[in-house]
């Protein structure tokens, strides 16, 4: 039985790592100084920080209140709201890309309330981020409303007990206790939005500097310099693989 | 009085700021299209300043469709700008260029080269591009028009999403030959790659078309740009790049 489960951990390793090394051993990284040099990879690698980190830090701020609404209230249609707001998860990318035209686009019902208000969303750094948002955001619901059922709320009756108001609960409990969920959702979340292509190039164009994320300009590399796009795909995997590791909790 | 001095300095560089540079042209452009738009763009003596946003040409048109204000539209298929004027989106389409579909072909461990005449009496691999994309159905209209489709139906061991992934199948998965755009194969880019040309009686007619958006707020700077694709030092550029004249 032992002997059974190290052998298919170790095909699985293999099956999810051999592709990874392949694409850092094809690159043609000879051609580094010259990809960094024009500026487009930079910049696109920069953006993709930028925009990952903005959207976490969106989908943190309306993922977390809605993760707790779902967990801690019984209200009628709850089970139709989470099936909902985690439905951009299954969404192919592109589609998700026309959702988010057809609702903020120019001629959407949120787009036009924003044109009232002069503000033009597509083509804008605010778009990719809502585009990366609007796909990842889900991950970090799902895990944080997980981790709140899973809670035992005795830790939070005995807290109230002990006089804590509902704020020190949240902070000194709560909190503590929703740690780890915390940050796999997060890591998800992030990695996602990282990723993040279809909704992005449909949403929010493919503008260099503006929205050209780095999966967007291996999208344009590709056409052009296929070389240069694996060796930008190789290094957008590197800082991934930088940041999960220092971001790992310890 | 000081504050008010430097606030109405600053409000004086910020209207200098709109009206003295021009903001530069949002350009639509299909992804095939982007390094030569880049430079035709580049070498425009008009100073014509634009920025790019590149993507599949039916992802451009549903950006249009949407009202997303942009300048110009440039796509691979004519027929796709037609649905758009035809709603008042954009303005008379412009045919700039063509392409044209070519045979490709790379020696394998399992003998030479395979040559499209041969398709059918040779064991093959031959990997096409999806009936549902542009280049895939070019493909097939051609190989019909030289009654080797069933040949080539009975070949066929992958169909791709565009004609990137025909070529990467043939580089790095052992296919031995497929049918992609002229303009994908650069002299020298693929140096294991021979490329074969189609006989005229069945080649398709594949042309790309530019027009101004109907929303451009700098409509005869976005006509001027598209007027540029049609001149001389543009065609010379698009040839440069294996694109025929339209």
């Amino acid at each position: 039985m032992r002997v059974l489960v190290t052998a298919a951990a170790a095909l699985g390793a293999v099956l999810l790592i051999v592709p990874l090394l392949g694409l850092v051993a094809e690159s043609p990284w000879s051609e580094l100084p010259e990809l960094w040099a024009d500026g487009v990879a930079p910049r696109a690698l920069g953006l993709s920080i930028l925009v990952s980190v903005a959207a976490v830090t969106l989908s943190l701020g309306i993922g977390a209140p809605l993760a707790w609404l779902l967990a801690r209230n019984r209200f009628r249609g709850r089970g139709l709201l989470r099936s909902l707001v985690t439905l951009p998860m299954v969404l192919p990318p592109v589609v998700a890309g026309v959702a988010l035209l057809a609702a903020l686009g120019p001629t959407g019902p949120l787009g036009r309330a924003l044109a009232g208000l002069g503000v033009e969303l597509p083509f804008t750094t605010a778009a990719a981020v809502l585009a990366a948002s609007f796909v990842s955001a889900p991950l970090l619901i799902t895990a944080l409303e997980g981790g709140l059922n899973q809670l035992d709320r005795r830790y939070e009756q005995v807290a109230a007990a002990l006089g804590a108001s509902r704020a020190q609960t949240l902070l000194r409990v709560v909190l503590p206790l929703l740690r780890p969920a915390l940050l796999g959702g997060r890591a998800r979340c992030w990695a996602r939005a990282l990723g993040e292509f279809g909704a992005t190039i449909a949403f929010a164009g493919n503008l260099r500097g503006v929205t050209q994320t780095a999966p967007l300009a291996i999208y344009e590399l590709l056409q052009t310099r296929p070389d240069q796009a694996f060796l930008l795909g190789a290094l957008l995997l590197a800082g991934a693989f930088g940041i999960f590791v220092a971001a790992r909790p310890r | 009085m000081t504050g008010y001095r430097i606030f109405s300095v600053l409000l004086a560089l910020l209207a200098l700021g709109c009206t003295s540079s021009p903001r530069p042209l949002l350009v639509l452009g299909a992804a095939s299209l982007s390094e030569v738009l880049r430079e035709i763009a580049e070498s425009s003596p008009g100073g014509l300043e634009a920025r790019f946003s590149f993507a599949g040409s039916q992802t451009l048109v549903t950006q249009i469709r949407r009202g997303l204000r942009a300048d110009v539209i440039a796509v691979a298929d004519p027929a796709l700008l037609e649905g758009l004027r035809s709603r008042g989106r954009i303005g008379d389409p412009l045919r700039f260029a063509s392409n044209r579909i070519v045979w490709v072909s790379r020696a394998t461990a399992s003998g030479p080269r395979l040559r499209l005449s041969e398709l059918g009496s040779r064991p093959a691999r031959l990997v096409l591009a999806s009936p549902d994309v542009p280049a895939g159905a070019y493909a097939r209209a051609a190989l019909a028009g030289l009654d080797l489709l069933e040949a080539a139906e009975a070949d066929l061991v992958s169909q791709e999403l565009d004609v990137r992934g025909v070529i990467s199948k043939l580089q790095l998965a052992g296919a031995d030959a497929g049918l992609v755009y002229a303009t994908d194969l650069p002299p020298g880019r693929y140096p294991e790659l021979a490329v074969e040309r189609l006989p005229e009686a069945v080649q398709p007619r594949i042309a790309y078309a530019a027009a101004v958006v109907s929303l451009s707020r700098s409509p005869a700077d976005a006509g001027r740009f598209v007027a540029q694709l049609a001149s001389p030092r543009a065609r010379a550029i698009l040839a440069s790049r294996g694109f025929g004249p339209p």
